[in-house]
């Protein structure tokens, strides 16, 4: 057995994924600020409508994920140690999870917050502000400050996010910029219940907080089934959870070049971020040299820069449950 | 190798549209928007149609009465009567006076017995889920304790049109604060 010792993300990361992980973080303390704004600027307009302040919660919410982005890369920074012998990059799908949790724990109690408001037809009160002398309706304010601040997450940094997440295969920020982009779904309808209320539809309001605190609701769902499923050591996907990730192929591309390799499989897991890859081989004469099994260590984690971390494991025969070469079609079968 | 993950990985990200129509939906809502106003709907509006009801006919008020501020007489008297008949007049409706207890008063607010209730309602009232409150507007000046309180109108729930006459009233006369 060879083990490639685990490395310092930063030490290793190719310049592509240093620059992108470099602008991730100047996006995510962007998206803080900004959001910042945009929940004073919404505290201001709040009046009494279930629509807005669910939007509001949930702007809040979004703080989150930038929040343990940001404290999780000074842990996934560091080496690993005898105390933290894998590293410490499970902080980002930790992160993940608490994200997950807390947008499913807050989406569902707005969402039966907002029912009970439909059902025991609470009609909200919308009244008006003096502006420089005049009374304006503050529904019109409410309806331009949710036009204003969707600016933000759907053209400027939701986008933005979504071309570094795959870069740096990172599912947190990935999860974030999806997040942001389906913001304008958040802003449209508590716009949409504001103006219910202006011509006296006021259960549109509510109608409004409950599809908006559903949203919330779908996230949590996703978010807390991704990190769980990393947390429980699945094998490694791709960025958007979509499908097994591709690099398993090339790891078997290079395995299978080896001529004293009969056979070969390898158990990959995504640690948030990066890979740890145990390499199951079968020797032809069933022996292998140290030198060797160095050898393959370190090829293989020149592969890519995800990979963190390679164990070679020789056995006589392999065990059933390995990932194999062309795993992709059963994998897609699954799914 | 490097390369190519990540251009594979970057043409996923930008390829993948899967809540399309963004700016046409916050476009359709804008619309909307204008349309509304545009023919001739006015906004805000009442549910109950409190303002609707009371223009050109009667606009029933509560008092509750509080020393310097208004009689328990029928037909009460005082700094708050006047501005109760005052609004009423601003809106072309008759005042028909009601005369409770706060909690009376709230009671009836949401039953629809009455529109509008005044007494010595302070911004920090707790009949906020009960009741819609105004913007406050200075009370009666020298009222009980010799200072212009700052208080609040109360009005049912949701009845926005009439929240907004009322405090368009205030703004008007200059006794919003």
């Amino acid at each position: 057995m060879s083990l490639a010792d685990g490395v310092e993300a930063d030490d290793h990361l190719p310049g592509e994924q240093r620059t992108a992980l470099r602008r991730a973080v100047r996006w995510q303390i962007f998206t803080i600020c900004y959001t910042a704004v945009t929940i004073t600027s919404v505290a201001f307009v709040l009046g009494s409508s279930q629509a807005m302040k669910t939007a509001w919660i949930e702007d809040m919410l979004s703080l989150l994920p930038q929040l343990a982005f940001l404290v999780a890369l000074v842990f996934i920074r560091r080496k690993p140690t005898p105390k933290h012998p894998y590293g410490q990059h499970r902080a980002m799908s930790v992160g993940h999870l608490v994200g997950g949790v807390a947008l499913l724990a807050v989406g569902a109690s707005l969402a039966v917050e907002s029912a009970l408001g439909l059902i025991r037809a609470e009609h909200p009160s919308i009244g008006t502000v003096n502006l420089f002398g005049h009374t304006i309706w503050l529904g019109w304010l409410m309806v331009s400050v949710m036009a204003v601040v969707v600016v933000g997450p759907v053209f400027l940094y939701g986008p933005a996010k979504a071309k570094l997440a795959p870069v740096l295969h990172n599912k947190l920020l990935y999860a974030d910029a999806d997040m942001a982009k389906a913001d304008w779904q958040t802003n449209a309808a508590s716009i949409v219940g504001v103006l219910g209320v202006g011509i006296g539809w006021w259960w549109l309001d509510g109608a409004a907080a409950v599809f908006i605190s559903l949203g919330i609701i779908w996230d949590g769902v996703r978010n807390t089934k991704a990190a769980v499923a990393d947390l429980m050591d699945q094998r490694a996907r791709t960025f958007d959870d979509t499908r097994r990730h591709p690099l398993a192929d090339v790891i078997h591309a290079y395995l299978a070049e080896l001529d004293w390799v009969a056979e070969s499989g390898i158990r990959m897991r995504d640690e948030g971020q990066v890979f740890h890859v145990e390499v199951f081989v079968v020797p032809t004469d069933g022996r292998i040299t140290v030198d060797r099994a160095e050898a393959l260590a370190g090829a293989v984690q020149g592969l890519d820069w995800k990979i963190q971390d390679v164990v070679i494991a020789p056995c006589a025969t392999l065990p059933e449950h390995l990932d194999r070469p062309g795993a992709e079609a059963a994998d897609a079968k699954r799914h | 190798m490097q390369a190519e993950f990540g251009a594979r990985a970057r043409i996923d990200g930008a390829g993948r549209r899967r809540r399309p129509g963004r700016v046409s939906a916050l476009a359709g809502v804008a619309l909307l928007a204008a349309a509304l106003t545009g023919c001739g709907l006015t906004i805000p509006a009442d549910p109950d149609g409190s303002l609707e009801r009371a223009r050109g006919g009667e606009l029933r008020i509560g008092i509750a009465a509080e020393p310097g501020m208004s009689t328990d007489a029928h037909p009460p008297e005082g700094p708050l009567p006047e501005l109760g008949a005052d609004f009423a007049e601003s809106i072309d409706a008759a005042p028909v006076w009601e005369l409770g207890g706060e909690e009376t008063l709230v009671g009836m607010l949401e039953s629809g017995d009455i529109d509008l209730a005044l007494g010595h309602f302070t911004p920090e009232t707790p009949w906020t889920e009960r009741a819609a409150i105004s913007r406050p507007f200075a009370g009666s000046a020298g009222g009980v304790d010799g200072a212009d309180a700052e208080l609040v109108a109360l009005m049912p729930l949701g009845e926005n049109a009439l929240l907004s006459a009322f405090e368009g009233y205030i703004d008007g006369r200059g006794l919003a604060r």
